[in-house]
Formats: structure tokens, C-alpha cells, sequence
């Protein structure tokens, strides 16, 4: 079994099928591209679904290495090609899988050009997002992250609609500034490293250890702190950088969206949690009253901005901006039910906004118009979405029973009895973040009650209704919805050990 | 009677499955008709009444408790719980709501009998009446709220069900929003509530949600008196059951929520609502008995709303809207009870309460059927004693029961009224009359208009289908249901009240609702009529409604062109580079001459600096 | 006085100095094919007596700046030869003889 599960296979292996698909084999017949595509995506997901079933907890698991001629990578460096699962990223590795396996089947209908090009371009954004998440090794992680630019950059800007290029270029900069500050963290980080240890590595275990062994001036580790937390800031949106990302979704085409949505922005999260919370505990501890500020101001101000939004895509892009508020609150409320509850929202946030997407591609297809105003009256048409609306309308909204509820009650009840250094910010904070409840039944549910329900859509045309592979997709999110809404503790069990070892690392 | 507490699971699965095989049924036309799937509706309704009654049985006479619990939530210390509750609170509970259940299922196979989307309409039923059986028997307080969030969603879904209108749309949406207000406060009360928990210094700390462990160590949160955490947590969590209970000022959301189906309503605001506020409040009582200013406050807004609320019903000509805000003062007198007398009595009243309002609200429905444009104002409706004397006589002893003038809400009424005046709060008791007196006034109006003997248009005498007759028979019956369970109710209220001091009382208030009847007769044949901007005020529920409109407009745009001030920013750092790339671009035009000049120029200023240079490195 | 009576190095190098300032002047601000070629001779023979001045003021036997004098001003006919049958050809071509407009370089 054990050389069976192997990272390595699961990371490069989409790479492998992207090589196939651009090749001359297939040549134009794009029938058999998407159906290569679909089966490729569908094994890759059972693949890493067996990496949760033979999870060994607690231990380090599937500990993994490229090793070129018996010795690694920049053996001479320090730098080695290491891939590791630990509870997190056991969790998600497989919901990547499965988010791009939904957009896949959906990009049946949605993508109409180029195709042999679009499905290679999936792909190597899937191996790149693999590799960003199971990377043990921190300049690993930087290739990873930088290349996962290129492929989106192109998937944003051909197949988009209007000024799919300007938001392109716009995704394209502002990424790249942000790991502008990253890349010389992680370098400065790595230099002084050497310089305190004597040894040169760059895995993140060894710079964990030296952080705590080594004398690094104070000075230097807020820098570095600042340096990694900027480049994760614009990949997380925090506003005000959001702007790229409200842009880019509102002008990608579906299934590039709910990927972009889901688990791009998951990224961002995860790199905090990787680098500034592991690496940086006591800065982190010292500055949790900033990044519960930042944490409040995501909340309230994407869901003021949503408000006035008409276009459904910025609406759903601002939602999507105050859940990683709410995330951030939970991680910088510093205690077991605040980290548990923000990991939660990550895992949670990936399926509601996919879903939240895919009604919107929907939607589109059927009425061709994304603008608010012309959008009404459509439950008449299609009752079948109308259901499958509702679920993920009041799985946005956090009614309990939905995916939603158990992250943002523990994020609120964390937020609420942290020990943070200011007394009564963290007790504001998180009545603040409670309101977004309100707010979030407001703007979504104006969005949703405008475009089914009310009366006013004057057409003779027919539509008919969501049926075969959409109603498959659109069913299958909201059962994880609902299922993962049930049992939480299903996914709980799994990175509880995570975020002991987190907490570990805090209190020390 | 162990076989009943046992299988206590079977009373959610029965609705659960029948919700399931209605959807089945909605979407697989072919598969069930729907006649059967309304039969299979009534016929698990009536085996949940049964069981609930076996339920009942046990638990009433005995001070057992019972509970289930497993697991759902652990993060370290805290564990969310989900479980099963049962003692006579619970007990009681249920089978006014099997019974409400039943009444409503017979009810409604008959009213859309030609509508489509018949089957999903019995499926989110029966999924609502799950959702209001785990609320009732729930054995804590995250578990509540769970379920609360959940009947409030379902209440939506039922009352938009008729979504092609956009007006019934709208108001759904909008008692929605409300209600979710009611939701923020709850969840905002239970985080303070469970800190509290956490910080608590006993070993497992997550028991304290339990009502259970609440009711036997409630005395120990006495320290925490003179926290202020401990008053906002108390406070939230009551408002939170103010606003699902459709207190003031949150009664908006009822009256916007009646537009949906009649049943829908009728279960609503006889069971739905009842639950959600009241039971909550019962379970945290011994919470809120421990500081009395939160006991004050329970009372002071129940007896505000239940005036204010009177008065607005009774400028309705719109019977829904009246019975909607009779609804909200009824309940705002259980609130008093809650605080003031026993828990036994104070169920006892709402069950009063539920099955009258039930009868009103199906007679109502029966009556809109008739009016040819489907209003729903009563000087439309063309019906006379003579032509339906069996419905004006239901419509009568319904009538008569709620007003007080009957032995079954008389007695519960006073009761307050003895606690009230013999802990001297007298403007509560002022407040108590003001009640009775303006709830038998509109009650009495809406019989006298309704069922006038002469007017002057008559509908022919249509046949009522007995499907409609058989729910509010039923219901009236039930209405005297404490004439079956005489031991428990009756004598044990006679035990707890001494019957000497109710007589000091009834010579007050009988005479009080006598006034009002004589004055609803006069009223309704319009000979005599109060101010117009009385009649104004009442008839637009004090402009309330309104008030929140205009709120949450006014809101909405400040904040509209408040969170522009982002993207003017970017726009503008944009436009300063755009600037300078312009200044920069300018200078390549491509002309020979202009370079040439740019390079002397240039080499000329080097020049000169060099020789500055040179010359300050030589001499000075 | 003495500065403007007796004639030194000093006086030749200004003059060359302003000569080709105003040539560069009319190479820089002239729109006629023709005015720019007149400039660029007015350099030309700037840069002459300057070469000339230095040869002249200067401890030297052969004469060797003469000799660069003579060749410039040999090369500088050259150039006016060749640049003035260009310029007939363009106008011959053109119409016209402003710069702006015969210039056939994109961008």
C-alpha cells in the first residue's frame, strides 16, 4: 500500500494528462478531449480520496521525495523536493480534487473554444494547487505558488466575457506584487536560518526549530513576518486588495470561477496558517489584535459592498471576501474552538461558493444576462434549480443542518473568549462578526429572491429546466452540504491533531 | 408505557418519512397520486397524536425526566450535544401539537385540492412539523437554536410558496429578514451563555447547556450577578425569543408572514411561533429567575405588547392581519404568566390560545374562499347568521373563549391579575384591563361584522366540504380540552389559587368585557366610531411596518455610496501612474531633432558639472 | 578694452562656440529639409575654425590641424553634394519639402 499512495503520482499526474491532452493525439475532437478530461479528473479524485482512508494520524504521513540520482534536489542548497500530508491538507488535497472535477464536468456547456487548450490548462492548475498544498519545503512551496499564475492567467483571460483581458492582467499584477514581498521573506528567512543554525535548509520543519532555537533579532522577524503576511494578504483577499478578485470573477467564465473561488483563495488561507502562524507564533499572538481589525473590516465592509452590487458575480466574489474575514477572525482568536471553527469555514466556504457559482453559470446560460436588474421571475421556469437555490441560499445564510453553521458558530464563540491583549476588541469583534449573519441574509437573499421569485420577467421564450449532467453536479454539492452540515465532527476528527500541534506551537 | 419513551425516535421519522415519500411523489408524477399521499399525511399525523397522548400520559403526573443525548460537536472542553428532553413541559407540548398537526393535515388536503405542487406542499409540512417536534424536545440550548433557525427557514419556504406573486414574495422575504434579526440575538445570547459555561468551574463543562443540569445548578450562576456579562447574556438570549415570538418590536414579521397559505399560517402562529419564544423562555427560567430585572423586563414587554397589539388589531378590517396581531398580544400575556405563575398553568393557557386561534384562522379561510376577488376584508364577506349558522356558531364559542368571558381563558387571566396586584404593581394590572378590554372589543367587532344579519350582498349557500368542517370542529373541541384531563389542570389550579381571591377580582373584569361586547356591537353597525386618526393609526399597526422601511432604506443607501471610497482610491492611484507614464511618453515623439537636442542639452549639464566638479575638487 | 582690441585664442574659440550653437539651433528647431542641411554647414564650419584656431595657437611644426581643416571642409562639400540631390529626389517625390511629412517610419 505504501508505494501504492504516493504524493508524487498524485501531484505530477495531472501534469502527465495535460501533456497528453495538448498533444497532437487528440487532435481536435473535442468530444474525446472532455471525456479524457472527465475520466482523468474522476480517477485523480478517488485517487486522493484513498489518501483520507489509509490517513495515519498523528504521524507525518506519506512523507515523500523526488530524489535525483539517489541525493535531492539542491542537495548543495538545502533545498529538497519534499511533498508531506499532515491533518490539514488531507482534507484539502481531496476537495481541490473534487472542486475540479465538479468545474469539469460543468465546463461541458460552458467552454465552447479551445478546448484542448483549456482542459491542459486545468490541469497543470490542479497539479500546481496540489503542489502549493502538500509542499514540505518552503522554496517548493514559492514554485508552486508563482506557477500557479500562469495557467489561471490564461484561463481568466480567454474565455472570459467583456474585459476578461484587463481583469486578467489585473489578477496577473497584483499576485505578483504580493509574492513580490513573499519571495524575499522566504529568502531572508532562509539566509538567516544558515546564519543561526550553520546549517542550509530550507524545509519547514528545520526553519520551525531554528525560529525557536535560533537568536534572530526581533527586528528582522517583524519584517519577515510583515513580508510573508503581505503576499499571503493579497492571495486571501483582504481589502483593500481585494480588487482583483472581484474583478476576475466577475468576468470569468464558470467553472473558472468556482475553482478560483474555492480553492485559490484557500491557498492564501492556508499559507497563513503554514508560514505565519507555525513559524511566527509569538509575533502572531502579538499582533492578533490587528488581524482581528483586518478580520472585521473584511467582514463588514464586503457585506456593505455587496449590497450595492448588480452584477450577481460581484455579489457572490464580496461574499465570498467576508468568509475569509470570518476566517481570519477564527485564527486570530487563538484558542482551540476559534482555530477549529476558521479551518472549518476554509473547508466549508470551498463548497458553498462553488455552489453559489454554479447557479450563477446556470443561470447564465439559460437567460444569458448576468446584470441584477435584468433577472427576475425565473422560478417559474425552473422550479428543479429553484430547490437546489434554496439549499444553497440558506447554506449561505448559515442556517444549522448546512455546512455553514458549525464553522461560523465556533469562529464566533472562539472570537468571543479569546485572551486577546486588547480586553473589549475581542468581545466588539465578535458581536460585529455577528451582524454579518444579518447582513449576508440580507444581500444574498435580495440576490436570490430578485432572480426566482418575484414576477416581473416578460418573455415568451421557454426555458427549460436544469437536467442531466448540471442537476448531477449541482445535487451532488448540495448533498455534501447538507451530509457535512449533519456530521461535522466527521471532518473535524480528522485535523483535530492539526490543531493541537498548532496550539502546542502557540503556547510555547 | 417504557415502549413509548424507548422508540421516542419514531415520532421524528414518521413526519420525516412522509416528507421524503411526498417529495419522491413531486418529482416522480408518475409514482403516487395525490390523494395517497395526502391519506399517508393524515393517517402518520394520527399515529404521532396517539403517541404523543401515550407521551403525555406518562409524563404528566409524575415529575420524571428522561433524556437521550449523543454527541455532535467536541472541540476540546466543549461538547454540542444533540438530544431528546422529556418531562410534563415537553409532553404537554406535543400533543398540542400532534393535535394541531392532524387538524391542519385534514384541513389542507381539501384546500389545494387544485393546485399544483400539492405533493411538495405536504413535504415541507411534514419536514416543518419534525422541525417543531425537535425544537419542543430538545435538551439544549445550541440544539434549540438549531432547530429554531430551521422552522423559521421552513416558515419561509411555506409562506413563499405561492412565489409568482411578487407581493406575497416580498413580505415573505421580509419577515424572513426579521426574523433573522431574532436569530443574530439568539446566537449572540447563547456565545455569552456558553462562556459562561467555559469559564465555569466544574469538570465538564459542556453538561451546563443541558436544561436539565441548568434547572439543578442554576442557583450556582447567583455569583455571577454582578457581572454585566451575565445581564447581556440574559438579555440577548430573551430577545431572541421576544423577536421569534413576534413581541414588540418585532411583531412585524407575523403580519407580513400571513400572505402564505392559510393553514401555513394557522400553524404558524398557533404552534411555530409558540414554540420557538415560549418554550425557550420556560427551559431558561431558572436563568432569569435569578435577577430581577430581567424578570421585570419579561413582564413589562409581554403587557406592552399584548396592549399595544390589541390596539392595533382592532382597526383591522383585514382578518388576517387582526388575527395576526391577536396572535402577538395573546402571547404577550404568556410572557407574565411565565414569570408570575406556574409553568403547568401557563401551558395550559397556550394550548387554550393554540386551538382557538387555529378554529379562527381555518373559519377565515373558509370565508376568503367565498369573497370572489380572494381579499381577505371583512366587509366583503357575504355571509349572514342565517345562511352558515353552524360556522357563526363556531366562530361564536371561539370568540368567547379568547375574550374571557368563558370559563377557559377567565380564570388564567385573573390569576395574573392576583399576582400582579398582590406585588403592588399596579400599573401592570391597569395595563391587564386595558387588554381584556380592547381584546374582547375587536374580537366581538369581527363576529358582529362577519356575521351581520343583514347585507347587502349574499353569495349563494355554498356546500362546505366536510374536509373543512371536520379541523375546526375538532379544534373547538379541543379548546375545552381540560374538561378530559379535569384532574390534572383543573384541580391543580384550584390548589395552587385560592378561589376567594379570584371572586375579588371577577366583579372587575367580567363587567369590563360586558362593555366591550356592547361597544363591538355598536362599533360594527357603525353607530358609533372613534377619531379617524385613532382609526388611522390603528389601521396602519402604528406605522411601524413603515418605519422599518424607511430605516433599512436609509441605511442601505448611506452605505451604498460609503463603500465607493475603495475603488476611488484605486481609480486614483491608477490614474496618478497613468499620469506620469503620460508625462514620460511624451518625450518619445520619434523626431530626430528633438533627441538631438535632448543629448546636447544633457551632455552640456554633465559638462558643467564636471567642471564644477573639477573645480571644487582643485580649489575651493 | 584689451579684451576686445587684441584678438587672442580666446576669441576664435567663442565664435566657433556660437557659430555651432546656432547651427545646432537651426538643426533642432528647423521643419525645411533645406534650413537643416544650411545649419548643418553652419556646424561644420564651426567645427573648422575651431580645428584651425587650435592648429594656429598652438606649438606645432607641421600643421597637422590645417590639414584636418582642409579635409573637412573637402568632406563637407561632399555631404552638401549628396544631401542636396537627395533632397531634389525626395522633393521630386514628395512635394514637400517638411520633414514631418516625408518621414516613413512607423511608430
Amino acid at each position: 500500500m505504501f508505494d501504492l499512495l504516493s504524493l508524487k503520482i498524485l501531484i505530477f499526474t495531472p501534469v502527465l494528462a495535460a501533456i497528453i491532452i495538448a498533444s497532437p493525439l487528440f487532435g481536435t475532437n473535442f468530444i474525446y478531449i472532455r471525456r479524457f478530461a472527465k475520466t482523468c479528473g474522476t480517477i485523480h479524485f478517488l485517487y486522493s480520496l484513498l489518501f483520507i482512508v489509509f490517513y495515519n494520524f498523528g504521524v507525518e504521513s506519506f512523507y515523500d521525495e523526488i530524489m535525483i540520482f539517489g541525493s535531492g534536489w539542491l542537495e548543495k542548497l538545502g533545498i529538497n523536493a519534499a511533498f508531506g500530508l499532515d491533518g490539514l491538507t488531507v482534507l484539502l488535497a481531496p476537495l481541490t480534487s473534487f472542486i475540479f472535477l465538479i468545474s469539469l464536468i460543468v465546463s461541458k456547456t460552458m467552454i465552447r473554444t479551445k478546448h484542448k487548450m483549456y482542459y491542459s490548462l486545468m490541469f497543470i492548475l490542479l497539479s500546481t494547487v496540489l503542489g502549493v498544498f502538500c509542499s514540505k519545503d518552503m522554496f517548493l512551496f514559492l514554485i508552486f505558488w508563482e506557477a500557479e499564475l500562469i495557467p489561471l492567467y490564461f484561463l481568466i483571460s480567454e474565455w472570459g466575457s467583456c474585459n476578461c483581458k484587463h481583469s486578467a492582467m489585473k489578477y496577473l499584477l497584483y499576485i505578483f506584487c504580493g509574492s513580490i514581498f513573499l519571495s524575499v521573506a522566504m529568502i531572508g528567512l532562509f539566509f538567516y536560518g544558515y546564519l543561526s543554525n550553520g546549517e542550509l535548509s530550507a524545509s519547514i520543519d528545520f526553519l520551525r526549530v531554528s525560529m525557536t532555537d535560533g537568536i534572530f533579532p526581533v527586528f528582522l522577524k517583524k519584517l519577515l513576518f510583515f513580508g510573508f503576511f503581505t503576499g499571503f494578504a493579497v492571495k486571501l483577499p483582504i481589502i483593500p486588495f481585494h480588487i482583483w478578485f472581484t474583478d476576475s470573477q466577475s468576468d470569468s467564465a464558470t467553472p473558472i470561477s468556482m475553482v478560483l473561488s474555492a480553492i485559490i483563495i484557500n491557498t492564501g488561507a492556508y499559507g497563513i496558517i503554514r508560514f505565519n502562524l507555525d513559524l511566527f507564533p509569538e509575533l502572531f499572538i502579538k499582533y492578533s489584535p490587528f488581524i482581528m481589525i483586518f478580520a472585521v473590516i473584511n467582514i463588514i465592509w464586503a457585506s456593505l459592498a455587496a449590497f450595492k452590487q448588480n452584477d450577481i458575480k460581484k455579489t457572490i466574489a464580496y461574499y465570498s471576501i467576508s468568509q475569509m474575514g470570518l476566517f481570519l477572525l477564527g485564527l486570530s482568536s487563538l484558542n482551540k474552538i476559534g482555530l477549529d471553527g476558521a479551518i472549518f469555514i476554509m473547508l466549508s466556504h470551498s463548497f458553498i461558493s462553488a455552489g453559489l457559482f454554479l447557479i450563477t453559470g446556470l443561470i447564465y446560460q439559460v437567460a444569458k444576462t448576468k446584470t441584477l436588474q435584468e433577472l427576475s421571475g425565473l422560478g417559474e421556469f425552473m422550479p428543479i434549480l429553484m430547490l437546489f437555490a434554496y439549499v444553497i441560499n440558506f447554506a449561505a445564510v448559515a442556517v444549522p443542518l448546512t455546512i455553514a453553521f458549525p464553522g461560523q458558530l465556533l469562529v464566533f464563540l472562539g472570537a468571543f473568549s479569546s485572551d486577546c491583549s486588547i480586553e473589549p476588541l475581542a468581545k466588539i469583534c465578535s458581536f460585529i462578526a455577528i451582524l454579518i449573519m444579518l447582513l449576508a441574509a440580507s444581500y444574498i437573499f435580495k440576490l436570490f429572491h430578485k432572480i426566482f421569485c418575484t414576477s416581473q420577467f416578460y418573455s415568451t421564450k421557454k426555458y427549460h429546466d436544469v437536467s442531466g449532467h448540471r442537476l448531477m453536479c449541482i445535487a451532488v454539492i448540495c448533498f455534501c452540504i447538507i451530509l457535512f452540515g449533519c456530521f461535522p465532527d466527521s471532518l473535524m476528527s480528522i485535523y483535530n491533531n492539526f490543531t493541537e500541534s498548532l496550539l502546542e506551537i502557540l503556547r510555547v | 408505557m417504557q415502549f413509548f419513551t424507548d422508540n421516542i425516535l419514531l415520532i421524528f421519522l414518521l413526519p420525516l418519512l412522509t416528507a421524503i415519500i411526498a417529495f419522491t411523489a413531486h418529482f416522480f408524477k408518475f409514482a403516487i397520486s395525490q390523494k395517497t399521499v395526502s391519506v399517508i399525511s393524515t393517517v402518520t399525523s394520527i399515529i404521532g397524536a396517539i403517541y404523543a397522548a401515550a407521551l403525555y400520559y406518562t409524563y404528566n403526573n409524575c415529575n420524571e425526566i428522561t433524556e437521550f443525548s449523543v454527541g455532535w460537536l467536541s472541540i476540546g472542553d466543549l461538547t454540542i450535544s444533540a438530544g431528546l428532553l422529556l418531562d410534563n413541559i415537553s409532553a404537554t407540548f406535543l400533543l398540542i401539537l400532534m393535535i394541531v398537526n392532524i387538524i391542519i393535515q385534514i384541513y389542507s388536503s381539501q384546500y389545494f385540492n387544485n393546485q399544483k405542487n400539492y405533493n411538495l406542499y405536504f413535504g415541507y409540512l411534514n419536514l416543518l412539523i419534525t422541525s417543531i417536534t425537535a425544537l419542543s424536545l430538545s435538551s439544549n440550548l445550541p440544539q434549540s437554536y438549531v432547530f429554531l433557525e430551521l422552522t423559521g427557514v421552513l416558515c419561509y419556504i411555506l409562506t413563499n410558496f405561492n412565489y409568482e406573486k411578487s407581493q406575497i414574495s416580498e413580505s415573505a422575504k421580509k419577515s424572513f429578514i426579521i426574523n433573522r434579526i431574532g436569530d443574530m440575538l439568539l446566537l449572540s445570547g447563547i456565545i455569552v451563555f456558553i462562556y459562561f459555561v467555559l469559564t465555569y468551574p466544574i469538570s465538564n463543562n459542556s453538561e451546563l447547556l443541558s436544561y436539565k443540569e441548568l434547572a439543578e445548578t442554576a442557583a450556582d450562576f447567583y455569583v455571577y450577578l454582578s457581572d454585566i456579562n451575565f445581564y447581556i447574556a440574559c438579555i440577548l438570549l430573551f430577545s431572541g425569543a421576544i423577536v421569534k415570538s413576534a413581541q414588540f418590536p418585532f411583531h412585524i414579521w407575523l403580519t407580513d408572514s400571513i400572505n402564505g397559505p392559510i393553514p401555513v399560517s394557522a400553524l404558524i402562529q398557533s404552534v411555530a411561533t409558540v414554540s420557538a419564544g415560549i418554550i425557550l423562555t420556560i427551559r431558561l427560567l431558572p436563568l432569569f429567575e435569578l435577577s430581577e430585572p430581567v424578570l421585570k423586563t419579561i413582564i413589562y414587554i409581554g403587557l406592552f405588547t399584548s396592549v399595544i397589539c390589541a390596539f392595533f388589531a382592532s382597526g383591522q378590517y383585514d382578518i388576517k392581519k387582526m388575527l395576526a396581531y391577536s396572535t402577538s398580544s395573546q402571547l404577550g400575556i404568556v410572557f407574565p404568566a411565565i414569570a408570575l405563575l406556574n409553568i403547568k398553568n401557563t401551558l395550559f393557557y397556550m394550548s387554550v390560545n393554540s386551538f382557538a386561534k387555529v378554529s379562527l384562522f381555518l373559519i377565515a379561510g373558509i370565508l376568503i374562499s367565498f369573497i370572489p376577488k380572494s381579499s381577505s376584508n371583512m366587509l366583503d364577506m357575504p355571509v349572514s347568521k342565517h345562511q352558515y349558522p353552524f360556522l357563526g356558531f363556531c366562530y361564536l364559542l371561539t370568540v368567547f373563549s379568547l375574550s374571557g368571558l368563558f370559563f377557559n381563558g377567565f380564570f388564567i387571566g385573573e390569576a395574573i391579575l392576583g399576582q400582579l396586584l398582590s406585588q403592588n404593581k399596579k400599573i401592570a394590572a391597569s395595563f391587564y384591563f386595558l387588554y381584556l378590554l380592547l381584546t374582547s372589543f375587536y374580537l366581538f367587532k369581527s363576529y358582529f361584522i362577519i356575521f351581520k344579519k343583514n347585507k347587502k350582498h349574499f353569495a349563494e349557500k355554498n356546500k362546505i366540504s366536510s374536509c373543512l368542517i371536520i379541523p375546526i370542529i375538532l379544534s373547538i373541541v379541543f379548546i375545552f380540552y381540560p374538561v378530559f384531563d379535569y384532574k390534572t389542570i383543573i384541580l391543580d389550579f384550584s390548589k395552587n389559587y385560592e378561589i376567594f381571591k379570584l371572586f375579588d377580582i371577577i366583579p372587575v373584569s367580567v363587567p369590563i368585557s360586558v362593555i366591550a361586547v356592547i361597544l363591538a356591537y355598536f362599533a360594527a353597525s357603525n353607530k358609533i366610531s372613534a377619531p379617524l386618526w385613532f382609526k388611522k393609526l390603528s389601521l396602519n399597526g402604528g406605522y411601524i411596518s413603515n418605519l422599518y422601511d424607511i430605516f433599512i432604506d436609509y441605511i442601505v443607501e448611506f452605505f451604498r455610496n460609503f463603500t465607493n471610497i475603495i475603488d476611488y482610491f484605486f481609480n486614483f492611484t491608477a490614474y496618478i501612474v497613468k499620469f506620469f507614464s503620460w508625462c514620460v511618453s511624451v518625450s518619445q515623439n520619434g523626431n530626430i531633432q528633438t533627441y538631438i537636442s535632448y543629448a546636447i542639452f544633457s551632455s552640456a549639464v554633465l559638462l558643467v558639472l564636471y567642471l564644477l566638479l573639477i573645480a571644487g575638487i582643485g580649489g575651493i | 578694452m584689451d579684451f576686445l582690441s587684441d584678438i587672442g585664442i580666446y576669441h576664435f574659440l567663442i565664435l566657433s562656440l556660437s557659430l555651432f550653437l546656432i547651427g545646432l539651433f537651426g538643426v533642432a528647431v528647423s521643419k525645411h529639409i533645406l534650413k537643416i542641411l544650411i545649419s548643418l554647414e553652419i556646424m561644420f564650419s564651426a567645427a573648422t575654425l575651431n580645428v584651425a584656431t587650435f592648429a594656429v595657437y598652438s606649438d606645432e611644426t607641421h600643421f597637422k590641424g590645417g590639414i584636418l581643416a582642409l579635409f573637412i571642409i573637402v568632406l563637407s562639400v561632399i555631404h552638401i553634394i549628396i544631401a542636396t540631390a537627395i533632397t531634389i529626389n525626395i522633393f521630386k517625390f514628395k512635394q514637400t519639402a517638411n520633414i514631418e511629412n516625408i518621414g516613413e517610419l512607423k511608430g
